[in-house]
């Protein structure tokens, strides 16, 4: 138990600090995703077949592919795509994306892959009803879907964005391989200078226990919160 | 587009390809039997039963896979006494570890999906 | 200026600006993960003979450094991304390296053995007590035909991407199954949880892990070097950077003469690795 004291002497802080990391990238990563899922559902909703198809070729690429691959394409492409960009401009330096930027966005391109059918699956589930009723008193599109269509979907949608959000936690584990020092990276790194990889790996597995029942505990409030007046 | 490089390691990845068809198919049809073992246990009214499949699917559903991978084949193999039992058979063995890990994992995602099926059929009857 | 210039500008200073590679200090990389020579601490900083040898090198430089982490398999290609400007990670020169990049003169020497857990067949194996595979002869000749005999159909464990699967592979020792693990760490698990018959690595690994983990894991067998083993562990840098690597020679001079490697070695290893 002396491996976990915090300071000079124990992996405590550091692994706390990891915590934090891994809380930081998830809700970074969620939100990216709450905002193309925004973007390509409407895609899958909308009566142009070119925009439904961008919208199906999204989800069905990013949640069919391992996380892995979309992670080491963005890490280690990314790099290198921007220094070839700065070699054109003379640079012929060593530039390293940053490791917190690179993996949200990658988790955060996942996410919302999921996400998405998530949106569309609770929009298309709000009663035809609705819609005829905002139509009929003339309401105008825009403000009809904000005022009105919006805040029900929530609502639908909060049970499902739960799961999405326990996915985005568990896929910040692969950002380890990219060297950002999350719940995974600080157990490798813990695991290797002690060579008690066991007791690192399953403290491992206590965080993310500990972090999914702190995330259970959200949204059962958040479910209570939306669902007033139901 | 190195096509030599290509060429030259694209057999070993048909064979990985292989692997992983097989150990996907394996797992995912003995995860279905896992899954609607589970379901029952969760509806049933016995406290017991039901915080048993409660907690296993918690806890797979809660970690992340690499680390179950990890502690079922490294960490079981730490253990003095599953080393000298007749489980040690199975677990010896990578292959073996691979699928019970992947069953169980996604077992515990089938059993959330049947659960929920199981419930309304209940309500119906 | 007009507007196009300053683009330009600005463009070129924030590239400079997010890049980390600095004129006039250098930086070495290891791997932090592969005690005695390179891990890291409870305070998680980096510790090592190599990480206390590269500061004195670069007193002796007279070189601002900065010892950055990397992950072992990523180790090359880190290098020649400039991602830093040295390898001094425990690594081996070997010819099959010496392809991609160059070493300086080798600093430490690191013999290969293998390891078994106590009560194995293959424990008090008939071979002289350490073999040099670059020398030839007779005895080694006689001390491989022994281990090919004794690792014949045999498990044995190696971390992936090293000389010691080079070796196992190279027919030295005829037919072995041989399987490889992501770190040295794993190899030793699946030792002590006795599926491998035998494992494969720098001798002083083994004896850190016994020691740290209290487990009977016996060493048997000659100790290893020369040959796919390379000759000893040297610093990697860049083909082109071929000033750094006049100036990492004569600092390793220095540091032999003065005696400080065989000084770091006696700390880090318990005895005098150096070279």
């Amino acid at each position: 138990m002396g491996l976990l004291a915090f300071g000079d002497t124990g992996w405590g802080d550091e692994l706390f600090f990891a915590t934090l990391m891994t809380i930081a990238v998830a809700t970074a990563a969620i939100f990216i995703g709450f905002f193309l899922a925004a973007i390509f559902a409407s895609f899958k909703l909308s009566k142009i077949k070119i925009l439904n198809l961008i919208g199906s070729f999204y989800t069905t690429v990013f949640r069919g592919v391992p996380e892995l691959l979309v992670i080491y394409l963005f890490f280690f492409g990314g790099s290198g795509a921007v220094m070839y960009v700065a070699k054109i401009f003379g640079y012929n330096g060593y530039i390293e994306v940053n490791a917190f930027i690179t993996g949200a966005i990658s988790i955060g391109i996942i996410s919302g892959a999921y996400s998405t059918e998530v949106f569309r699956g609770a929009i298309q589930s709000i009663h035809k009803g609705q819609f005829e009723a905002s139509e009929v008193l003339g309401f105008k599109k825009k403000i009809y879907y904000y005022k009105i269509i919006i805040p029900q979907m929530l609502r639908l949608a909060l049970p499902n964005i739960s799961n999405v959000w326990q996915i985005t936690l568990k896929d910040t584990s692969l950002i380890s391989v990219t060297g950002l020092v999350e719940i995974m990276r600080m157990s490798y790194i813990a695991a290797g200078s002690t060579r008690d990889p066991l007791f690192f790996y399953s403290f491992a597995a206590v965080l993310y226990l500990f972090l999914t029942f702190l995330s259970m505990k959200l949204f059962n409030k958040l479910e209570q919160h939306y669902s007033k007046g139901y | 587009m190195d096509l030599d490089f290509i060429s030259e390691h694209f057999p070993r990845l048909l064979k990985a390809t292989k692997l992983t068809i097989e150990l996907t198919s394996l797992s995912l049809f003995f995860g279905i039997f896992v899954g609607i073992f589970f379901a029952i246990l969760r509806v049933s009214k016995n406290k017991i039963l039901f915080f048993i499949s409660y907690y296993y699917s918690y806890i797979f559903r809660g970690t992340p896979l690499l680390v179950q991978i990890f502690i079922i084949y490294f960490g079981l193999g730490q253990v003095e006494w599953i080393r000298e039992s007749f489980l040690w058979i199975f677990l010896k063995e990578p292959y073996s570890c691979a699928i019970l890990a992947f069953t169980l994992n996604t077992g515990a995602y089938s059993s959330e999906i049947f659960r929920s099926a199981l419930k309304q059929l209940i309500k119906d009857s | 200026m007009n507007i196009f210039k300053k683009i330009i500008l600005t463009v070129l200073t924030s590239l400079f600006l997010i890049s980390n590679s600095n004129a006039g200090s250098i930086k070495i990389g290891t791997e932090g993960a592969y005690p005695p020579w390179n891990s890291k601490n409870e305070a998680g900083q980096l510790i090592g003979f190599e990480v206390d040898l590269a500061n004195w090198l670069c007193i002796y430089m007279q070189a601002d450094c900065t010892i950055v982490e990397q992950d072992w398999d990523g180790m090359i290609p880190a290098l020649i991304m400039r991602k830093f400007d040295a390898i001094m990670a425990g690594m081996s020169i070997t010819d099959e390296r010496m392809k991609v990049i160059n070493f300086s003169q080798g600093y430490a020497d690191e013999v290969a053995q293998l390891a078994v857990m106590k009560g194995s067949s293959l424990e008090g194996m008939d071979t002289p007590s350490g073999i040099n595979l670059s020398l030839g002869g007779s005895n080694v000749k006689s001390a491989l035909k022994t281990l090919t005999g004794a690792l014949a159909g045999k498990t044995v464990c190696v971390q992936t991407a090293t000389i010691h699967q080079n070796f196992l592979e190279s027919g030295d020792v005829g037919s072995v199954n041989v399987r490889t693990y992501k770190t040295q760490d794993e190899v030793n698990l699946d030792l002590s949880a006795g599926r491998c018959d035998a494992a494969l690595a720098a001798a002083v690994a083994f004896t850190d892990y016994a020691e740290k983990s209290g487990k009977p894991v016996v060493l048997v067998g000659p100790t290893l070097s020369g040959g796919a083993f390379g000759n000893g562990v040297g610093v990697g840098i860049r083909k082109d950077d071929t000033d750094l690597l006049k100036a990492f020679n004569k600092a390793i001079d220095q540091a032999r003469k003065t005696g400080k490697i065989s000084e770091l070695a006696i700390k880090w290893f318990g005895f005098d690795a150096s070279m």
